[in-house]
């Protein structure tokens, strides 16, 4: 019943933004903010422009809520907007000189400190200078299911890719972050725990 | 460790958040507005958002074609359950089973056994609530009335307390006042004694409301009567549809059916399958326009965009990038905006006309020649219509659209 109950949940939320009502739509936005924030976050590797990403997803979800019918839960519909816009800010990200990108250094978590901390920080560059190397669709599945954590039926459904074509894509980035990481010993160390490209999850 | 363990995700500080949420607020207030009393559509969207989708449209190739889950469905054991949604409250019966979609942006809550009472607070200006129960439809729009359905989907009745109470069945549409009921055994209205229809806005007791639930029976209660001809979502009330509306049809106007019964088989396209009364009336002949029109289309990919432009937009992208199933899926979804939400028969045509080259054997083929038919049938009935209807007839001889398309093609 707890997943009727969520559905619902979304249904009489939508029904209530749809209403007009503000507080409503603050709640949507509540509910829905870190999930939307986390995956773009993993997916692109930076806090850069996350603001005005959020609003655009936000605007968007708020924009096309008349069209939810409620086919998908409201969270994989807005995850697969989310997704949308991560992409597009990969092509924007692409077109900006090298050095803008991972400006922030705000990948890693505040408690690791000193050497450590700059270590983590320079793999995790590493890791995202690599999946700029990749196809968008590569770098969106690999990083959903891999850093985001999301099961591969879940990357598929939001991406709106095969199951098959997304483990292909998972795949593939890997295979292409382990070739990279044999010159790398940085990226290589960082990625120690991935799983190879024959792995399964 | 994994690697989410190693990229973790700083939070944004909350003053930014709080910034971020009030700006996401403002700018999503117009969409959200409620649409006009005579809007089909909710065109009042944010210029912002309509540009934000339309350069999402632009950027993105492979558009995500979502898939077509089951509506939520809920049983329940032996207990009564309540559930709140919102501006409504269900209550179901126990050992009951029924579904809830949201259709057009309005709640559709499909009852396939047992019995569902609700209490639906005021929806103007909105998109309509609907109960259906079998092969009847009810949309409620400013009433208090009960729906009481017989166990194996058999007799359906519509009793009125006050206001008045649309009953759609097999494309018929059925005015029933306060104080009348509607059977769907013969199709007719007739007066019911004891029934209160003085005192419009008082609402039931909790003794009734059980009452009905014991005798199987589900209600509505809307303590509000809107002008029933400027409600969206008119051509919506045939079962099992997800169609929202067709503006492109009567622009608005209610079918002034009379009340009769049309037919024993639910349109095509019911996936319930709900048995419906075999010892109806035939229907006329005549008035073939109204049988094709209320007729469901079958529901396409949705996709998002503020406008139905845009949405055609995205659509046409999603053509051009695609193959296949993909593309032969947003073909047809182009040519049913088109033709619904755009009112741009023409293209929808032409949209039509490329199915049918490229994907001759396609998964819409029905939904396809039904449409065309549709189109070419939406004036006079003339030999394109005629031929249309000939060629839907000969393919799905043995369908409810079958024999609408057989009277068309056989018309004179």
């Amino acid at each position: 019943m707890t997943t009727q109950v969520a559905y619902l949940e979304d249904i009489v939320l939508v029904d209530r933004c749809l209403d007009g009502q503000e507080v409503a739509a603050r709640d949507l936005f509540r509910r829905h903010r870190a999930r939307v924030h986390g995956s773009l976050y993993r997916v692109l590797g930076s806090n850069t422009d996350m603001e005005d990403l959020l609003q655009e997803v936000f605007v968007q979800v708020f924009g096309s809520l008349r069209s939810w019918r409620a086919e998908a839960s409201l969270a994989t519909w807005i995850d697969r907007i989310a997704v949308r816009v991560a992409w597009r800010s990969i092509g924007r990200r692409r077109a900006r000189p090298p050095e803008e990108e991972l400006g922030d250094h705000d990948a890693i978590a505040p408690e690791v400190g000193g050497s450590r901390a700059v270590h983590a920080r320079e793999g995790v560059r590493r890791l995202y200078a690599a999946l700029a190397t990749l196809s968008p669709s590569a770098r969106i599945a690999f990083a959903l299911h891999e850093i985001d954590g999301r099961p591969l039926a879940e990357v598929a459904t939001v991406t709106g890719a095969s199951l098959t074509a997304t483990k292909l894509r998972v795949w593939r980035a890997r295979r292409a972050l382990h070739a990279l990481a044999a010159a790398d010993p940085v990226l290589r160390e960082f990625l120690a725990d991935a799983p190879a490209p024959g792995g399964a999850r | 460790m994994t690697l989410g363990d190693r990229v973790p995700v700083p939070p944004l500080a909350p003053e930014r958040l709080e910034r971020l949420e009030q700006r996401i607020v403002a700018a999503a207030a117009p969409a959200l507005a409620r649409p006009a009393k005579h809007a089909l559509w909710p065109w009042g969207l944010s210029l912002a958002s309509a540009a934000a989708a339309a350069l999402a449209v632009l950027a993105l190739r492979p558009v995500p074609t979502p898939p077509i889950v089951p509506p939520l469905v809920v049983s329940t054991d032996a207990r009564e359950t309540i559930i709140e949604l919102g501006d409504a409250t269900l209550a179901a019966a126990p050992a009951t089973r029924f579904d809830v979609v949201r259709i057009g942006g309005g709640i559709d809550v499909r009852l396939d056994h047992g019995a569902v009472r609700l209490d639906v607070a005021p929806r103007p200006g909105r998109p309509p609530l609907w109960v259906r129960a079998g092969d009847v439809a009810v949309r409620v729009v400013g009433t208090a009335f009960t729906v009481a359905r017989a166990p194996g989907g058999g007799e359906v009745t519509v009793e009125v307390e006050h206001g008045v109470v649309e009953v759609h069945r097999a494309g018929a549409t059925a005015p029933v006042s306060g104080g009348q009921q509607w059977s769907s055994r013969d199709g007719t209205v007739i007066a019911t004694a004891g029934t209160d229809i003085t005192s419009p806005g008082a609402d039931r007791s909790a003794a009734a409301a059980a009452a009905a639930i014991g005798d199987g029976r589900l209600g509505a209660d809307d303590r509000h009567t809107p002008d029933l001809a400027t409600g969206p979502a008119l051509e919506v009330a045939v079962l099992g549809s997800r169609d929202a509306h067709t503006p492109g049809g009567s622009g608005g106007a209610i079918d002034r059916v009379p009340p009769r019964a049309t037919g024993a088989r639910p349109p095509h396209g019911d996936r319930r399958g709900s048995a419906a009364p075999t010892d109806l009336p035939p229907a006329p002949a005549g008035d073939l326009h109204t049988r094709i029109r209320t007729q469901p289309l079958t529901a396409a990919v949705a996709v998002p965009g503020a406008t139905a432009v845009d949405r055609a937009a995205e659509l046409r992208t999603l053509v051009a990038a695609s193959r296949g199933a993909e593309a032969a899926t947003a073909l047809y979804g182009l040519a049913r905006t088109q033709h619904v939400e755009l009112g741009r028969h023409g293209d929808a045509l032409r949209s039509l006309d490329a199915y049918l080259t490229r994907f001759p054997s396609g998964a819409e083929l029905e939904a396809v020649l039904w449409l065309r038919l549709r189109i070419l049938c939406r004036g006079t009935i003339d030999d394109a219509c005629r031929a249309a209807a000939h060629t839907y007839a000969t393919r799905y001889a043995d369908t409810a659209r079958g024999d609408i398309a057989d009277l068309v093609k056989n018309s004179r």
